[in-house]
């Protein structure tokens, strides 16, 4: 399938990504965690990409990140070809070109909040007194002034995860790549840290790929991709099992009708434990 | 009898000259049997090469995932060499200045302790057990490089 911006007139894409593959295993024994997908993302847009466990999320975001080559394919990053860039490179091409969020935010626990930003200015080639001011300013424009010199656990998450935004803001990255950059946030930070990510698409025109089962982060997205088994599906075309809230294509997974209306489940154990007591699910017509 | 354990160099031990706080006269007098320890011998520097490079290793080891977040975050094989080197050469002297500390200490204690015993420790000697100290510690810090070298970048988007 095929996932292009809805909006024709756009520039070029900032990524593009072109019949991607990554196979695990020969023969008999091969899986494809990402199969031949394509997928083109404008400059200040925010592509949610969701799925359940194993369909292939970060393996993608890997590729796209420049940390694991593709079986075949192309990852276009500002005209750069990451698949096939020579390997000495892709740190350089990561130093510069990449920014990343991650689930457990990663700052090193021995640094400051700002000596975690400065360390990524220094990675870009920005060093001294400038890195210094640019941490400054990038911890500041995260709402982060009176935490420049606090540790890692001297932090909550939600400020913790800013720190992270901040160095992944660092080396002024075309693309900002986030694995469930809200897991591990209370509702309240995590919806904090949601906005942050929008406004950083809308205020720099950074394209913002993120992967994540959390559903607080449909409503900043401009596009939301569902990954399974691999390639993307149509979610406008897929059903929500009510069971786990996980969308399901309806073709071949269980499904049953209940006072004239049909519902479909990830799963036989979804299905058993709707069956067993459909109230549970069912919200009544008034909520 | 007073003993005098120095540390200084061979030539110094073989020809008693034994240059202890600096007290000519009180040398003079002193005619007992000298124990020197030298400059390390072959066996001691492997010895210290071993303990140096599994300290390092293992610290190294608990913070493995913090360089496959530097590599995530683009640290270059160059940039990691160097972390690695400024560890083992920040451990080292470290624990140069806190042997130093404490075998001054200690051979005062000694002397104290023992009136017929002096342990002089020279300046020149301290120089000489740094620099092969910094050499053990440079030679040591390879083993766990090849380790950070390898880690894969990946790991910053796993548990931990």
């Amino acid at each position: 399938m095929s996932t292009t911006p809805t909006d024709t007139t756009t520039p070029p894409a900032a990524i593009s990504v072109h019949h991607l593959t990554k196979t695990f295993g020969q023969g008999d024994l091969a899986v494809h965690a990402v199969n031949d997908i394509d997928l083109d993302i404008n400059a200040g847009e925010v592509v949610l990409v969701m799925g359940p466990s194993g369909s292939g999320k970060t393996t993608l975001l890997l590729m796209l990140g420049a940390m694991l080559r593709p079986t075949s394919g192309s990852v276009l990053i500002d005209g750069i070809d990451l698949a096939t860039a020579p390997e000495r490179r892709l740190p350089a091409l990561r130093a510069t070109h990449l920014g990343f969020i991650f689930q457990d935010f990663n700052l090193l626990s021995a640094l400051t909040a700002r000596e975690n930003v400065e360390l990524a200015c220094n990675l870009a080639g920005t060093v001294g007194r400038d890195a210094h001011q640019r941490a400054t300013d990038l911890l500041d424009r995260v709402g982060l002034t009176e935490r420049l010199d606090f540790r890692p656990d001297q932090l909550s998450g939600g400020e913790k995860q800013r720190v992270a935004i901040a160095r992944a803001l660092a080396n002024n990255p075309t693309v900002l790549l986030a694995d469930e950059p809200t897991a591990n946030l209370d509702s309240g930070h995590g919806r904090e840290i949601a906005r942050l990510l929008r406004r950083l698409a809308e205020e720099d025109g950074r394209s913002i790929v993120i992967v994540s089962h959390d559903d607080r982060l449909r409503e900043v997205a401009d596009r939301i991709l569902w990954l399974e088994d691999g390639t993307f599906r149509e979610l406008a075309s897929m059903v929500t099992d009510p069971v786990c809230g996980m969308a399901v294509e309806p073709a071949g997974n269980p499904t049953t009708i209940l006072d004239g209306t049909r519902w479909w489940f990830c799963s036989t154990h979804c299905h058993e434990e709707f069956t067993a007591d459909p109230s549970r699910f069912i919200r009544p017509p008034d909520q | 009898m007073q003993r005098v354990i120095g540390i200084e160099s061979p030539a110094q031990a073989r020809h008693g000259q034994i240059n202890a706080r600096g007290d000519q006269e009180q040398r003079q007098h002193r005619q007992g049997p000298q124990v020197a320890i030298d400059e390390p011998e072959r066996g001691q520097v492997v010895i210290a090469l071993a303990v140096t490079g599994l300290t390092l290793f293992t610290a190294t080891l608990t913070k493995l995932r913090e360089y496959g977040i530097l590599k995530a975050l683009g640290a270059g094989t160059t940039r990691l060499a160097l972390t690695v080197a400024a560890q083992a050469a920040w451990s080292v002297t470290l624990a140069l200045a806190v042997a130093v500390v404490v075998s001054m200490l200690l051979g005062a204690a000694i002397g104290a302790a023992t009136p017929n015993v002096e342990v002089a420790i020279q300046t020149a000697s301290i120089v000489r057990t740094g620099i092969t100290a910094l050499a053990v510690g440079a030679l040591a810090s390879l083993i766990p490089l090849r380790r950070v070298l390898r880690v894969d970048p990946a790991t910053a988007f796993r548990r931990p």
